[in-house]
Protein backbone atom coordinates (compact mmCIF):
# COMPACT_ATOMS: atom_id res chain seq x y z
CA UNK A 1 0.00 0.00 0.00
CA UNK A 2 2.84 2.48 0.99
CA UNK A 3 5.06 1.62 -2.23
CA UNK A 4 1.62 2.12 -4.19
CA UNK A 5 1.05 5.78 -2.77
CA UNK A 6 4.33 6.62 -3.11
CA UNK A 7 4.57 5.53 -6.59
CA UNK A 8 1.34 7.13 -7.82
CA UNK A 9 2.34 10.37 -5.25
CA UNK A 10 5.85 10.93 -5.94
CA UNK A 11 6.00 14.48 -5.24
CA UNK A 12 5.04 13.81 -1.54
CA UNK A 13 7.96 13.03 0.55
CA UNK A 14 6.96 11.05 3.84
CA UNK A 15 9.07 12.37 6.76
CA UNK A 16 7.70 9.99 9.31
CA UNK A 17 4.16 8.63 9.64
CA UNK A 18 2.32 11.59 10.74
CA UNK A 19 4.34 13.74 8.69
CA UNK A 20 4.63 14.75 4.53
CA UNK A 21 6.49 17.78 2.66
CA UNK A 22 5.94 18.73 -0.98
CA UNK A 23 6.70 21.75 -2.57
CA UNK A 24 4.83 24.30 -4.11
CA UNK A 25 5.99 26.69 -6.83
CA UNK A 26 4.62 30.26 -6.29
CA UNK A 27 5.24 31.11 -9.65
CA UNK A 28 2.30 28.84 -10.28
CA UNK A 29 0.08 29.28 -7.00
CA UNK A 30 0.92 32.40 -5.64
CA UNK A 31 1.89 32.65 -1.80
CA UNK A 32 -1.65 34.37 -0.98
CA UNK A 33 -3.16 31.32 -2.97
CA UNK A 34 -1.12 28.79 -0.28
CA UNK A 35 -2.16 31.01 2.61
CA UNK A 36 -5.49 30.66 2.10
CA UNK A 37 -5.51 27.13 1.72
CA UNK A 38 -3.58 26.41 4.12
CA UNK A 39 -5.62 28.42 6.55
CA UNK A 40 -8.69 25.78 6.05
CA UNK A 41 -6.38 23.09 6.82
CA UNK A 42 -5.07 24.57 10.23
CA UNK A 43 -8.31 22.89 11.97
CA UNK A 44 -7.41 19.38 11.19
CA UNK A 45 -3.32 19.48 10.41
CA UNK A 46 -0.02 21.16 11.73
CA UNK A 47 1.09 23.16 8.74
CA UNK A 48 4.46 24.77 8.59
CA UNK A 49 5.74 26.45 5.13
CA UNK A 50 9.34 27.16 4.27
CA UNK A 51 11.29 28.33 1.21
CA UNK A 52 13.07 25.59 -0.78
CA UNK A 53 16.17 25.83 -1.91
CA UNK A 54 15.06 26.59 -5.16
CA UNK A 55 13.70 29.98 -5.92
CA UNK A 56 9.74 31.11 -5.81
CA UNK A 57 8.98 27.17 -4.49
CA UNK A 58 7.66 27.11 -1.06
CA UNK A 59 7.75 23.70 1.25
CA UNK A 60 4.27 22.62 3.12
CA UNK A 61 5.17 20.33 5.33
CA UNK A 62 1.73 18.84 7.17
CA UNK A 63 1.40 17.22 9.98
CA UNK A 64 -1.97 15.03 10.78
CA UNK A 65 -3.58 16.44 14.63
CA UNK A 66 -4.88 12.81 14.74
CA UNK A 67 -2.96 9.39 13.96
CA UNK A 68 -5.62 8.50 11.68
CA UNK A 69 -5.41 10.79 9.34
CA UNK A 70 -4.56 9.35 5.72
CA UNK A 71 -1.98 12.70 4.95
CA UNK A 72 -1.65 11.20 1.54
CA UNK A 73 -5.09 11.94 0.90
CA UNK A 74 -4.75 15.36 2.99
CA UNK A 75 -2.28 16.42 0.60
CA UNK A 76 -3.87 15.36 -2.59
CA UNK A 77 -6.60 17.54 -1.22
CA UNK A 78 -4.29 20.42 -0.30
CA UNK A 79 -3.23 20.25 -3.70
CA UNK A 80 -6.32 20.30 -5.70
CA UNK A 81 -7.80 23.40 -3.48
CA UNK A 82 -4.51 25.30 -4.05
CA UNK A 83 -6.00 24.48 -8.01
CA UNK A 84 -9.77 25.67 -6.72
CA UNK A 85 -7.96 28.88 -4.85
CA UNK A 86 -5.97 30.06 -8.38
CA UNK A 87 -9.00 29.67 -10.48
CA UNK A 88 -11.08 31.34 -8.08
CA UNK A 89 -8.32 34.02 -8.12
CA UNK A 90 -8.57 33.79 -12.02
CA UNK A 91 -12.09 34.37 -11.98
CA UNK A 92 -12.16 37.31 -9.35
CA UNK A 93 -9.58 39.25 -11.47
CA UNK A 94 -11.79 38.06 -15.07
CA UNK A 95 -15.07 39.38 -13.94
CA UNK A 96 -13.67 42.21 -11.33
CA UNK A 97 -14.71 45.41 -13.96
CA UNK A 98 -18.37 43.93 -14.33
CA UNK A 99 -18.46 43.33 -10.50
CA UNK A 100 -17.27 46.69 -10.02
CA UNK A 101 -19.87 48.00 -12.24
CA UNK A 102 -22.42 45.66 -11.09
CA UNK A 103 -22.02 47.37 -7.21
CA UNK A 104 -22.08 50.78 -8.44
CA UNK A 105 -25.06 50.67 -10.45
CA UNK A 106 -26.73 49.33 -7.50
CA UNK A 107 -25.90 51.82 -5.24
CA UNK A 108 -26.95 54.27 -7.65
CA UNK A 109 -30.23 53.32 -8.18
CA UNK A 110 -30.62 52.31 -4.16
CA UNK A 111 -29.34 56.06 -3.04
CA UNK A 112 -28.95 55.19 0.56
CA UNK A 113 -29.13 59.54 1.27
CA UNK A 114 -31.84 60.64 2.84
CA UNK A 115 -32.02 64.33 1.02
CA UNK A 116 -35.52 65.39 1.81
CA UNK A 117 -33.44 67.87 4.46
CA UNK A 118 -30.75 68.77 2.43
CA UNK A 119 -32.60 69.32 -1.00
CA UNK A 120 -36.55 70.08 0.62
CA UNK A 121 -37.58 73.71 0.72
CA UNK A 122 -37.50 75.96 4.25
CA UNK A 123 -40.78 76.70 2.87
CA UNK A 124 -41.88 72.99 3.15
CA UNK A 125 -39.57 72.50 6.98
CA UNK A 126 -38.89 69.10 6.77
CA UNK A 127 -38.00 68.66 10.12
CA UNK A 128 -40.32 71.02 11.69
CA UNK A 129 -38.54 73.41 12.74
CA UNK A 130 -40.50 76.60 12.69
CA UNK A 131 -42.14 77.31 16.16
CA UNK B 1 12.83 23.17 19.77
CA UNK B 2 14.81 24.92 17.61
CA UNK B 3 13.02 26.09 14.71
CA UNK B 4 14.09 28.37 11.13
CA UNK B 5 11.56 30.76 10.16
CA UNK B 6 11.14 32.76 6.49
CA UNK B 7 10.64 36.08 7.30
CA UNK B 8 8.96 36.80 4.13
CA UNK B 9 6.47 33.86 5.64
CA UNK B 10 6.27 34.69 9.05
CA UNK B 11 6.74 38.46 9.14
CA UNK B 12 8.27 39.15 12.77
CA UNK B 13 5.22 41.67 13.95
CA UNK B 14 3.21 38.18 13.45
CA UNK B 15 5.89 36.38 15.87
CA UNK B 16 5.71 39.33 18.48
CA UNK B 17 1.63 38.20 18.52
CA UNK B 18 2.17 34.88 18.86
CA UNK B 19 4.94 34.90 21.48
CA UNK B 20 2.10 37.32 23.38
CA UNK B 21 -0.47 34.85 22.99
CA UNK B 22 1.70 31.63 23.66
CA UNK B 23 2.86 33.56 26.57
CA UNK B 24 1.06 31.45 29.52
CA UNK B 25 2.32 28.03 27.72
CA UNK B 26 5.82 28.82 26.46
CA UNK B 27 9.02 31.22 26.33
CA UNK B 28 10.49 31.80 22.85
CA UNK B 29 14.02 32.95 22.23
CA UNK B 30 13.93 34.42 19.07
CA UNK B 31 17.39 34.71 17.26
CA UNK B 32 18.68 37.34 14.81
CA UNK B 33 16.93 37.65 11.03
CA UNK B 34 19.58 36.94 8.64
CA UNK B 35 19.29 36.87 4.99
CA UNK B 36 14.97 36.99 5.43
CA UNK B 37 15.27 34.31 7.84
CA UNK B 38 15.81 33.73 11.56
CA UNK B 39 15.37 31.15 14.18
CA UNK B 40 13.59 30.82 17.32
CA UNK B 41 13.13 28.54 20.22
CA UNK B 42 10.13 27.35 21.91
CA UNK B 43 10.68 25.81 25.30
CA UNK B 44 7.43 25.19 26.94
CA UNK B 45 7.39 26.42 30.72
CA UNK B 46 5.44 23.46 32.48
CA UNK B 47 7.81 20.35 32.51
CA UNK B 48 5.08 17.58 31.04
CA UNK B 49 4.35 19.32 28.41
CA UNK B 50 4.33 17.71 24.99
CA UNK B 51 7.49 19.72 23.32
CA UNK B 52 6.35 18.87 19.74
CA UNK B 53 2.83 19.52 20.61
CA UNK B 54 3.73 23.06 21.69
CA UNK B 55 6.29 23.70 18.81
CA UNK B 56 3.03 22.58 16.26
CA UNK B 57 0.43 24.88 18.06
CA UNK B 58 2.58 27.59 18.05
CA UNK B 59 3.90 27.07 14.33
CA UNK B 60 0.11 27.09 13.96
CA UNK B 61 -1.28 29.95 15.50
CA UNK B 62 1.76 31.80 14.00
CA UNK B 63 0.70 30.81 10.63
CA UNK B 64 -2.52 32.14 10.98
CA UNK B 65 -1.49 35.49 12.04
CA UNK B 66 0.92 35.63 9.17
CA UNK B 67 -1.67 34.84 7.01
CA UNK B 68 -4.43 37.65 8.03
CA UNK B 69 -1.05 39.91 7.88
CA UNK B 70 -0.86 39.04 4.55
CA UNK B 71 -4.25 38.89 3.63
CA UNK B 72 -4.91 42.78 5.14
CA UNK B 73 -2.55 43.92 3.49
CA UNK B 74 -3.66 42.74 -0.55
Amino acid sequence: MMADTSERRAWLKHVSDKCVTFEVDTRIYSLEAVFRVCYAYTERCYLFLAPATQEAVVTVRITGKQHDLDLDIIAGEFSNALIDERVRRDIATETMTIRELIVAQAFAEADLIDRTCSEGSYVDDPKGITI
Amino acid sequence: MKISLSSMIYPLRCLDETVTAFADFCSVAIGPVQNKSYSIEILPLSPAANDELVANEFLNYLLSVSIRDLLLDC
